[in-house]
């Protein structure tokens, strides 16, 4: 009876054999070498990533009826998937497995593709470095059509990196459709933020923990509204720029838009007193600020500087350079202005400054004129070496707009906006950074369908990283719309800020 | 006592019912099949610019985005359907038919929504009809959506569900499955809501009307607080129908009303009791008093010029310029937007010197270009971008396509200007995304097609009749485009590419709209560099305009000025009569002149 069983056995595995050679009559792999790495969208080959990112789901642009795709970690372990559709999606939980064990290595990921009479292609395979140091477990960005005048609906959403998992944190239509502009945190903290909303329940949205406050920052003293703000590490308060912005419209194809200031000054908001007040400039001459950036020992305020658009002129002709100005907490006064970085003696125009949590590197965005990068094709970032105060071109530009960036909490990750993809989308890259010498190709944040970036065609608009969840979503900020915004009080000259 | 009387009449009831079964056992299919025919008949011949407009409203796709965009409120999945429904709408006949179905499936379900709580009295056919007569003469207006007539429909259906469920487990069933209902038709859950307590409440029912009233309170808590993110304002009134789309937003009121009370309605009328020999005939009299009174009405709705200005839209969308060039001249509708075509037509044909006074020109350089203005509808400004098309501002065309895209969503024509200005610019990734998105829909795939062969082939772009020669416009050199002064891009556009006659023609159309002369005859000088072998008809009669009070003719760069326009302003200036009906002989013969429109 066992023999009988052991027989059956050989015959049924000798069948299995001969089913198999059948589709080899030669007996021979017939598997060719591409003696190439595949196309592969997004482009992960060679990319640097966190231990907890989600898994980089792909597309394979090769011709093939079904793919093969083997995920080998430094240790050994595999991971294999057949794929009979060219779109790649791992198991959750077995890519952070594996992922996991790659730290400071690189999984390398090999793609067979089949045709339909069985003949194979091998590529090279791909590697993916892993890096020791985690990201933040979320970003937040707003996402809207990168339009022009009309919009319909915002959402400022959260994303959580190591899975797919995205939750609204605002959406307009719970807003009476108002205009949601941008979000600032306090150094990454999902609990400390603002964001402002323009429209009839327009203001300043503060939250702190659980408490959602409204503003009305404007006061009669101040020519325009509070735009682009920075908090100050320590939390009591925020600068702002107070900008005067015109939309303007290009009409050769091959540019766009043309977003400029035409007059600008820095405030000071200071929570704890709701007072707002002017930076103080002692020069003579008129200038335009912008893009204030708090040191992480709250001790400078870096901002962008131009001189004062004169009406008429060419907006080519307005460049900004990068300044700061030291601040007293306790007497809430500024020191006079610095230079740190002349980019009119170059030709160019500084924005974005955003100074890495332990204080040594700043990234800007640099581009021919005016401080809008995200509508410049040639924006690229740059780093400065705080120490030195030598400056480089960062490695993980393209030939398409690089623009707003911010830093993981713990100094080894940016974020930034890039519309490498199409021209006119803004996608969230990740880079890690190591030193200025060590910086990691950058990759697309991954989605659950690989194919989502080739159709979608709203842009993720400032992407930040952040240490937690945000607690509060649209229904909070809704409660909130309802309450009257508290007017903040002038504590400078009373007089025009020019 | 009572009761006894009540089988009495019912049994008469039945007795006089037979009756009509036995001599019309058809007539309610006859009347329904006239009501098919008078619908269609109706929006075939005359309303068939209803299902054009609702057409170009939307851009069904088939794609999971597609459809959660409208699965993330209630209600929204009507709106799909109807959306999905509109597809059929791309000619009038379909369309009839279509919308003239959707009236006539209404009508049944209100027939045996009739039989049941009215039974074959001498109205049954009569009240079968009134709500689909009703929703024929809303419909009549473009903007009431078929997904309107759709949530009408699904209240019939599922009130007439409610009304054949006997057993107490279906009532229930039905009652808990409310909340499903509610997402799929939203607000319309109030009119059914509504109809059903008046049912219940005439029947002296409390506990179903008061557990429905509970379950739909509930459900629009839950649906509030945690699963939809909508305003209380959307998820208490979409997708009926928005009271400014009538003058008198009352109407709408009347409908809802109608339609809540109808079983209170039918009740009253089953006391009314005829003789059966006459019920036969007073039920087909009625119908036909409704019938006459529905197509009285649409004869006064109907509005002839609105219906023109359509079918100008429609030639206008299929860029057949020939006739919209020929209807405008022969219609010479006086609406802004049939002048703005005409004049856009004659622009792409090259024709705007020759014969911009062939037609009305009532609204100046308004009916040139529109300006742009954020407070207005997108839908009214959108129409800017054929200016701009046709001009060569190719970048500001995309724009204005754009913004309609992201506050109107897919439209044919906003998608259809997406891609073609992206292909011009040679941004073959962007355009790509919008092939893709045309690519998925039923009407517009073998256009989408065509497109995707020319995503990074330039040569293949620029030997397209349309697209190559919109190239040949584009501006030679970057400029900022003045939103304020439109008509400064037109200079600044023909400055930084002398060869763009567009620009050029719409220039000289612009200073003869403002009645300057004198700037038309500043530019013929340059004409023959240009390229023009003679001076067009208008520019002609403005040359000889100044010369007749300057005494001198403008430089015309080596041109001559025809014989023919010299005769006719020779016959225009001579001393006549201009009173009465010979100013209208008068304005026969140079209506279409320059001279006529600086003159009058």
């Amino acid at each position: 009876m066992l023999n009988a069983r052991v027989y059956i056995r050989i015959i049924a595995i000798l069948v299995f054999g001969l089913l198999i050679s059948g589709c080899n009559p030669a007996g021979k792999d017939n598997t060719k070498d591409a003696g190439r790495e595949p196309v592969i969208e997004p482009d992960y080959s060679g990319v640097t990533i966190p231990p907890n990112a989600a898994p980089l789901n792909f597309m394979i642009k090769e011709e093939g009826n079904s793919f093969l795709v083997n995920v080998t970690s430094p240790d050994g372990s595999k991971l294999s998937l057949k794929s009979s559709g060219k779109k790649v999606r791992f198991h959750l939980k077995a890519w952070h497995n594996l992922i996991e064990n790659s730290k400071n290595g690189k999984i390398e990921v090999e793609i067979i593709s089949k045709g339909k009479d069985g003949a194979g292609t091998r590529y090279v395979p791909f590697a993916i470095n892993v890096a020791e140091d985690p990201m933040d477990p979320y970003i937040c960005y707003r996402l809207l059509y990168p339009g022009y005048e009309t919009y319909l609906q915002i959402k400022i959403m959260q994303r959580s990196v190591s899975d797919f998992r995205e939750m609204p944190v605002i959406e307009n239509q719970m807003l009476k459709n108002n205009c949601v502009n941008c979000h600032s945190f306090n150094s990454n903290n999902p609990e400390k933020f603002l964001i402002h909303v323009r429209g009839s329940v327009g203001g300043t949205y503060f939250i702190d923990g659980k408490k959602i406050t409204k503003s009305e920052l404007k006061t009669s003293e101040m020519n325009f509204g509070a735009v682009y703000p920075s908090w100050h590490p320590g939390g009591r308060f925020v600068a702002f720029s107070s900008n005067n912005i015109r939309q303007s419209f290009h009409a050769a194809p091959e540019e766009n838009i043309e977003v400029t200031d035409l007059a600008s000054s820095l405030v000071l908001y200071d929570l704890e007193k709701n007072e707002i007040m002017p930076v103080s400039e002692k020069d003579t001459v008129k200038y335009m600020e912008t893009f204030p950036e708090w040191s992480p020992d709250g001790k400078y305020l870096y901002y962008c500087r131009a001189l004062q658009y004169v009406d008429g002129s060419d907006f080519s002709t307005i460049k900004y350079n990068l300044m700061r100005k030291s601040f007293d907490q306790s007497s809430r006064s500024f020191g006079d202005a610095e230079l740190v970085f002349d980019a009119r003696l170059i030709g160019k125009s500084v924005s974005f400054p955003r100074i890495s949590p332990d204080g040594k590197y700043l990234v800007f965005t640099l581009h021919n004129f005016g401080n809008f990068s995200i509508w410049h094709k040639e924006a690229d970032l740059y780093l400065l070496d705080l120490q030195t105060m030598k400056s480089q071109i960062m490695p993980v530009n393209s030939n398409e707009t690089e623009s707003y960036h911010s830093w993981s909490s713990n100094g080894k990750w940016l974020v930034f906006s890039s519309k490498r993809g199409d021209g006119l989308t803004a996608r969230p890259y990740f880079a890690w950074f190591g030193s200025p010498e060590k910086i990691g190709k950058p990759f697309v944040l991954p989605q659950k369908d690989p194919a989502l970036y080739q159709s979608m065609i709203l842009t993720f608009n400032k992407p930040e990283f952040l240490m937690g969840k945000i607690l509060q979503g649209p229904r909070e900020f809704e409660t909130a719309s309802k309450i009257p915004a508290v007017n903040a009080i002038w504590a400078g000259e009373k007089k025009e800020v020019k | 006592m009572k009761s006894s009387q009540k089988k009495k009449d019912e049994k008469d009831h039945n007795t006089a019912s037979g009756g009509v079964q036995e001599s019309g056992r058809y007539d309610h299919w006859h009347i329904l099949l006239l009501l098919f025919l008078v619908s269609s008949f109706y929006f075939l011949i005359f309303g068939s610019h209803v299902f054009f407009y609702q057409y170009n409203q939307g851009l069904f796709i088939y794609s999971g985005d597609y459809f959660s965009q409208f699965a993330r409120k209630p209600g929204g999945v009507l709106e799909y359907a109807g959306n999905f429904i509109a597809q059929g709408y791309n000619s009038p006949l379909s369309g009839s038919l279509l919308f003239s179905a959707l009236i006539t499936l209404t009508a049944i379900v209100f027939y045996r929504i009739n039989k049941i709580l009215y039974g074959k009295g001498p109205l049954l056919m009569a009240f079968t009809v009134i709500p689909s007569c009703l929703l024929i003469m809303f419909s009549s207006n473009f903007n009431f959506s078929n997904f309107y007539t759709l949530g009408f429909l699904l209240v019939s259906i599922y009130f007439l569900l409610l009304i054949k469920a006997v057993r107490r487990p279906l009532v229930l069933f039905l009652i808990f499955l409310f909340p499903l209902f509610y997402y799929i038709a939203g607000a319309y859950t109030w009119i059914l809501a509504g109809m059903f307590i008046i049912y219940s409440l005439v029947n002296r029912k409390i506990i179903y009307p008061a557990l429905l009233l509970f379950v739909a309170f509930l459900t629009s808590v839950i649906f509030r607080k945690f699963l939809f993110l909508q305003p209380l304002d959307v998820l208490l009134s979409y997708p009926l129908p928005p009271v400014g789309l009538f003058r008198y937003p009352v109407v709408i009121y009347i409908l809802y009303g109608l339609i809540v009370i109808y079983p209170f309605l039918l009740r009253i009328s089953s006391f009314i009791k005829i003789k059966e020999s006459e019920i036969r005939s007073i039920s087909n009299y009625t119908v036909i008093f409704l019938f006459s009174i529905t197509v009285f009405s649409l004869s006064r709705f109907h509005n002839p010029e609105i219906s023109s200005l359509f079918k100008l839209e429609k030639f206008f969308y299929q860029r057949d310029w020939n006739n919209v060039i020929r209807y405008q001249e022969q219609m010479q509708i006086k609406n802004v937007v049939a002048q703005y075509y005409y004049n856009t037509a004659l622009a792409e044909k090259g024709q705007l010197c020759e014969r911009i006074f062939f037609s009305r020109q009532d609204f100046g350089t308004g009916s040139l270009m529109v300006q742009w203005d954020s407070k207005l509808n997108i839908n009214q400004i959108f129409r800017g971008a054929y200016f701009f098309y046709a001009a060569g501002l190719i970048n500001e065309a995309h724009r204005w396509a754009f913004e309609s895209m992201v506050s109107q969503g897919f439209r044919p024509e906003n998608i259809k200007l997406l891609i073609k200005t992206e292909l011009i610019s040679g941004h073959y990734k962007i355009a790509g995304k919008y092939i893709n998105v045309l690519k998925k829909t039923l009407n517009y795939r073998a256009l989408a097609l065509k497109y995707e062969k020319m995503l990074g082939n330039h040569d293949l772009i620029a030997s397209d009749p349309e697209l190559g020669n919109k190239i040949r416009l584009l501006p030679g050199k970057d400029f900022l485009v003045s939103l304020k002064d439109q008509q400064d891009n037109l200079l600044l556009l023909f400055r930084s590419n002398p060869g763009n006659r567009a620009a050029f023609e719409y220039m000289m159309a612009w200073y003869m709209l403002e009645r300057n002369a004198e700037n038309v005859c500043d530019e013929i000088a340059g004409m023959k560099q240009m390229g023009y072998d003679r001076i067009p008809r208008h520019v002609e009669e403005a040359a000889v305009y100044v010369h007749a009070y300057s005494g001198e003719y403008p430089d015309l760069g080596g041109l001559t000025i025809s014989n023919e326009t010299l005769a006719r302003f020779s016959q225009y200036k001579t001393p006549q009569s201009r009173q009465g009906s010979d100013f209208d002989k008068f304005r026969k013969v140079f209506g279409d002149t320059f001279w006529f429109y600086l003159d009058f």
